[in-house]
């Protein structure tokens, strides 16, 4: 998996993205293994463009059902829009894409809390503040709640 | 969308991909992955500091045991 071209990637093709999900807990807290990258873009018509040529470049994958499956090269680019979440291949490892994320309302909101991170080889990225990291964990039904990551991020946020 | 709904399209989507994952190649993105999420430590596993640090909480926990 190469984290960091997936983020070059959507960086140089000007998507609004937030990191989220275990790929931002193991960059920023060291947390546990996690084998997909999950991005939450902002739902715009333009961004979603974005997304998809950024998609494009990565060699990416997706199908409506496995007929279907096949290079997001070869769809029409509005294919982002069919529904709120797409978990596609690429041969830079696994992304999901989120268009709407629970217990969080608006992305722009979020996005000016973000965390401004960078990888180890010094990738920029953009990743959800651990305060809205606890929000979306606690919006879920409990038992589909991360406990481990909850107390992480509660014991860490209650520090002076 | 109902979070029922959701979490249910979210379970599809990730079968489905599995279902299209080449199993070598599957292999191989989870190999890299666990070099690159080691190469992320302030000192990775897999390096002379790494192996000294592992060598010393073990020795430690020997010598504790009495061994």
């Amino acid at each position: 998996m190469n984290q960091e071209r997936i983020f070059e990637c959507f960086n140089n093709h000007g998507v609004n993205y937030l990191l989220i999900g275990g790929m931002n807990m193991l960059l920023r807290h060291g947390g546990n293994l996690t084998f997909d990258v999950d991005l939450w873009i902002e739902d715009t018509e333009d961004n979603r463009l974005h997304c998809h040529q950024a998609l494009v470049e990565l060699d990416a994958s997706w199908g409506k059902s496995d007929a279907d499956w096949g290079p997001v090269a070869q769809k029409t680019p509005t294919w982002l829009k069919q529904q709120g979440v797409v978990c596609v291949l690429s041969p830079f490892g696994s992304i999901d894409i989120f268009r709407s994320v629970e217990g969080l309302s608006s992305w722009s909101e979020c996005r000016r809390c973000a965390v401004e991170a960078k990888t180890s080889q010094g990738i920029a990225f953009l990743a959800l503040s651990d305060e809205d990291m606890l929000k979306c964990q606690t919006a879920l039904p409990e038992n589909e709640q991360k406990q481990d990551r909850i107390n992480f991020l509660r014991k860490l946020l209650s520090r002076p | 969308m109902t979070h029922e709904e959701f979490s249910e399209l979210l379970h599809r989507e990730e079968a489905k991909r599995d279902r299209m994952w080449d199993p070598v190649e599957r292999w191989r993105m989870i190999q890299e992955m666990i070099d690159w999420a080691d190469a992320q430590k302030p000192v990775p596993r897999n390096s002379k500091e790494g192996c000294l640090a592992a060598q010393r909480k073990w020795l430690e926990g020997m010598h504790k045991r009495g061994d």
